[in-house]
């Protein structure tokens, strides 16, 4: 399937057939399968948002109206009485809506009970779209095993809500210190000099957990299995190609030369680990008082694949800041990347290999830009999410993300 | 006409940033957060707004030369041989309107990647890197363009530097 030109408009029409990508056709959306294939849940998630997609867009949701939903599915999950109060949005988290209230129970092995919980919704159109079913599944099999949420419902189909939604414990916590500063999601973290010690060894510490972490013995009945080899690494690569061919609303020809050359270059992996496939400062909490991890966050993109892949996403330099000194670049803030390498295999006791670590860093700023210079765009375009102007100003970091991935398939080759 | 985006823009952006800013609830932060991303992208566009035709026509002039370096190496359908002579017409015309170069920047972007596409998809190892080095070469220039484009936005963490993009364009600064 050659690359079919799309619709335009505003601008001058082309002078041959065009498909106009906000409106898809079934054809087109089986064209695309075809050309992609990829893990089965990842599928029929992304085919699900192309039959959604000529849908309309968001409208603002008033918070009463969307508790008199949560009030229906809670009915339906609970047999005894319960009250909701204090529902309030909450800030951050720009690919979710999100709200914090308090309800009170009669909640299993604890009697009469009131906690604070959160509700995470998809809007029409997310800048990355994922299951809610997949993330309740694999947030409940982490308890226990790192710091997450604990998880409680999950209307999968939007059978209640407005849109498909689950519903998860509150964690106290911040995701930087008070005070500081970082562009918007999370990117270039500073935790400054006392704190990125304790919170480096901890996440390091985690992330071997994760990659050791027994995921065979849970069942996860949402996520396919891949062999050992380059299986997961092509349902990966075709994913986010997919996701581009999907979404782009203009073509660049970097985007095209770095697909060939991840599939050109896809590295077998020894040993299938739970990867978070988002794991980086902004999505855990820490309590600052303790300096401990609290949660892990953002569950959504989580898959079984390679451990480098996580380890790739630290050496990416565009989401760390130099030292005070301005002699190291510290990784996502925390630390320099050769130290944090060592420092995992100490940790996990599983080997790293440097040319797998550098593969993912290009993977990384390649979903980068899938996301932002390509369903970002096209979202904020079509007014699909609840915060289009943070979605569109994300668009913005495209441009770093491809000039290293750039920058590395140059060095490496 | 007086009344001018580029002299608009920085007037309801100053009048946000002093006025509404400053009595929005300190509560409301999706709100507060929203407010200073649209203050952001106002004075952006202000500033970018008067060199947005050079940045397209110098984009356009550079995709054309190397859609033409790649039909060189690859050879061209129709599609792409058309995509070319419409883009070169657009950047050479005078008097040519900045909707047509958009435009057909973004027909040959189209063209440009199929092309890649089809090179690689022969598993010529030299011929692949004949279109690595090309679309390398194109990409350096283009991704320091666009960072430049958006540095106001405070993505750039101070690693490697990149000019502005007015002299970049050649243009005053």
């Amino acid at each position: 399937m050659s690359k079919v030109p799309y619709s335009l408009a505003p601008y001058p029409p082309a002078s041959y057939p065009l498909i106009d990508k906000a409106r898809p056709s079934a054809d087109w959306i089986d064209q695309v399968r075809k050309r992609f294939p990829t893990e089965r849940g990842w599928d029929e998630i992304l085919t699900a948002k192309q039959q959604r997609r000529a849908g309309p867009g968001y409208s603002p949701i008033a918070v009463a109206d969307i508790v008199v939903r949560l009030e229906a599915l809670l009915r339906h999950e609970l047999p005894g009485p319960f009250t909701i109060t204090d529902a309030k949005w909450l800030a951050g988290g720009a690919s979710k809506l999100q709200i914090a209230f308090w309800l009170e129970w009669d909640k299993p092995g604890a009697g009469q009970t009131r906690e604070r919980l959160v509700l995470r919704m998809e809007p029409p159109e997310s800048a990355v779209e994922t299951s809610r079913m997949r993330e309740f599944e694999i947030l409940g099999a982490m308890k226990g095993v790192l710091p997450v949420p604990d998880v409680y419902w999950v209307d999968a189909d939007a059978t209640f809500m407005q849109y498909p939604a689950l519903i998860c414990g509150f964690v106290n916590g911040v995701t930087k210190p008070s005070g500081a500063t970082s562009a918007v999601t999370g990117i270039g973290i500073n935790f400054g000099p006392a704190l990125r010690e304790p919170i480096g060894q901890q996440v390091i510490r985690d992330m071997a957990i994760m990659h050791k972490w027994d995921w065979a013995a849970a069942g996860l009945k949402s996520f396919d299995i891949p062999v050992p080899g380059t299986q997961a690494v092509e349902w990966n690569l075709n994913h986010w190609g997919r996701v581009w061919e999907e979404d782009c609303n203009e073509e660049v020809p970097l985007m095209t030369e770095l697909l060939f050359w991840l599939k050109a270059n896809m590295p077998p992996i020894d040993r299938i680990s739970l990867t978070h496939n988002d794991f980086r400062s902004g999505n855990f909490l820490f309590d600052e008082t303790t300096q401990a991890i609290t949660s892990w966050l953002d569950w959504e993109l989580a898959h079984l694949g390679d451990r480098h892949q996580e380890l790739g996403f630290f050496a990416v330099e565009n989401m760390g800041h130099l030292s005070e000194d301005g002699a190291q670049l510290l990784s996502h803030g925390l630390m320099p990347i050769d130290a944090m390498l060592e420092q995992y295999e100490r940790e996990s006791g599983l080997s790293v290999n440097r040319r797998s670590v550098e593969y993912y860093r290009v993977f990384f700023c390649y979903r980068a830009a899938v996301i932002i210079l390509g369903t970002c765009v096209r979202a904020a375009r079509a007014g699909k999410t609840h915060q289009d102007l943070t979605v569109a100003w994300l668009s913005g970091f495209a441009f770093r993300n491809l000039e290293e991935a750039r920058s590395v398939v140059e060095r490496i080759g | 006409m007086e009344l001018r985006p580029e002299y608009l823009l920085p007037v309801i952006a100053k009048t946000l940033q002093d006025v509404v800013l400053p009595v929005l609830d300190e509560h409301q932060q999706v709100a507060q957060e929203q407010l200073k991303l649209a203050i952001g992208f106002l004075n952006i566009m202000a500033q970018n707004g008067p060199m947005q035709f050079a940045f397209d026509v110098d984009e356009l002039r550079r995709l054309t030369a190397l859609a033409k370096a790649l039909i060189d190496a690859v050879g061209g359908s129709a599609a792409s041989t058309a995509a070319i002579a419409a883009a070169k017409a657009a950047g050479e015309g005078t008097g040519v309107a900045p909707a047509e170069i958009v435009a057909a920047t973004r027909q040959l972007r189209i063209g440009v990647s199929e092309l890649i596409e089809q090179g690689h998809a022969r598993g010529d190892k030299a011929l692949d890197a004949t279109i690595s080095g090309l679309v390398n070469a194109f990409s350096r220039v283009q991704l320091d363009r666009e960072r430049a484009w958006v540095l106001p936005m405070g993505f750039e963490n101070g690693q490697d530097a990149v000019p502005s993009i007015a002299s970049q364009l050649g243009l005053p600064a």
